[in-house]
């Protein structure tokens, strides 16, 4: 869900995951939660987010038939909420320009003249 | 269940939770039927300071059985740190993604028409405007001209941010004019009303919550009925703020008025939240977590 904000950028989403250190955290499957974030979720950007943390077993395309399934609901879990990008970098598909992230905290502040 | 003090992260460049921060809390909290009906799944602070907020929100959800994700940005990279820790010390990191960026530029138009409950507590002191951008511990309360330079500058993104049933808490004091900023979020689409409103030192505190307008455009309306919102409700929003403006009052009346130390904050507030609740009728409803 971030972008790239810097002035003049067109294409500054998604922003592409370079990962360097990578966590897995387990947490509560929650099916109801899966299915109302569904609709806000950009699939190829998730898809492509979470093969970058190493996480390759989402389809190329999802739909909401898909959320009947648990096999898939269970996939869509561990790459949204289970797998965490610690340190690396976010980086513009435009421009190149790289976010870092440390500690987990991606950082988009922008330097004075990117305003 | 709210967030602790004694667990919450803050030092030199990060804003102690204060009045202002029990104030929206406690305005969330008394929201809490609210969520019960119609569960929130997107949910931002812009400034989230310690964290305090944030993870109290987080529980909140959490407590109420509800599952969300929940974002929170902030300015200063000492106060995102502190963000992180105080939610791990709380055990809802999971659920809240921290990011360091100004107020929500790095989420539009990403995130447009997304966000279902957003909580914002500017930096609201009147100061002189270039105090507004000096960093550090500043940002966190200078507000310029009126103390409304960051206030000004996130309303027009509410509009955007917001999803068709999304709802905004603000805090304001008085010197920010807080009915201009209903009148300009009305101008804008929105309900305005005053959740709650306390006299802490020095100044009066009011919290504004500003929920998008039902039923005026297509996609709005839409949405509602998609959601079955059921109409009784409507019909019980009076007495719900009634009541939730009671409980302020009963709030702010058991902390004497005269501002509470951060300290004191955790030992009384089990108590304070229990009595407003039994008086919503919720203590023992089924279905309470």
């Amino acid at each position: 869900m971030l972008q790239c904000h810097i002035k003049g950028v067109q294409n500054g989403y998604p922003l592409k995951v370079e990962a360097e250190k990578v966590e897995t955290r387990e947490m509560d499957f929650e099916p109801d939660f899966l299915r109302h974030i569904f609709p806000r979720i950009n699939w190829p950007a998730l898809r492509e987010a979470a093969a970058a943390m190493g996480v390759s077993d989402l389809p190329e395309s999802a739909s909401e038939e898909l959320l009947e399934d648990d096999d898939f609901l269970k996939k869509f879990h561990h790459a949204l909420l289970e797998v965490h990008l610690e340190e690396g970098s976010l980086v513009c598909p435009e421009t190149g320009r790289k976010f870092p992230v440390s500690g987990g905290i991606p950082n988009l502040l922008l330097q004075e003249d990117e305003c | 269940m709210i967030a602790s003090i004694k667990k919450t992260t803050f030092h030199r460049d990060v804003y102690e939770p204060a009045e202002d921060s029990f104030a929206v809390v406690d305005a969330l909290a008394a929201h809490r039927q609210a969520w019960r009906e119609r569960p929130p799944r997107l949910c931002l602070e812009v400034g989230c300071g310690s964290g305090y907020v944030i993870c109290s929100l987080a529980l909140l959800l959490r407590e109420l059985g509800i599952a969300a994700q929940l974002l929170a940005t902030d300015i200063n990279p000492q106060a995102a740190a502190a963000t992180s820790a105080t939610l791990a010390a709380h055990e809802v990191a999971q659920r809240v993604d921290v990011l360091l960026c100004d107020l929500a530029s790095a989420l539009l138009p990403a995130a447009e028409g997304q966000v279902d409950v957003l909580v914002f507590n500017p930096p609201y002191v009147p100061t002189p405007d270039e105090e507004v951008t000096r960093g550090g511990i500043a940002a966190a309360w200078a507000g310029g001209a009126r103390g409304r330079r960051v206030t000004d500058r996130l309303l027009p993104l509410l509009p955007r941010l917001l999803s068709p049933r999304g709802e905004a808490f603000l805090v304001a004091v008085h010197e920010n004019d807080p009915p201009e900023l209903m009148r300009v979020m009305e101008a804008a689409g929105f309900d305005a009303r005053v959740a709650l409103q306390r006299k802490a030192d020095e100044e009066v505190l009011t919290i504004l919550h500003f929920r998008r307008r039902q039923g005026e455009d297509g996609s709005a309306a839409a949405a509602a009925a998609a959601e079955r919102q059921p109409e009784e409700q409507q019909q019980q929003q009076q007495p719900q703020v009634e009541q939730e403006q009671q409980q302020a009052g009963c709030l702010a009346a058991s902390r004497g008025g005269q501002g509470q130390g951060a300290a004191d904050r955790d030992a009384a507030q089990e108590e304070q939240l229990a009595a407003p609740l039994a008086s919503l009728g919720l203590a023992g409803q089924p279905g309470q977590a």
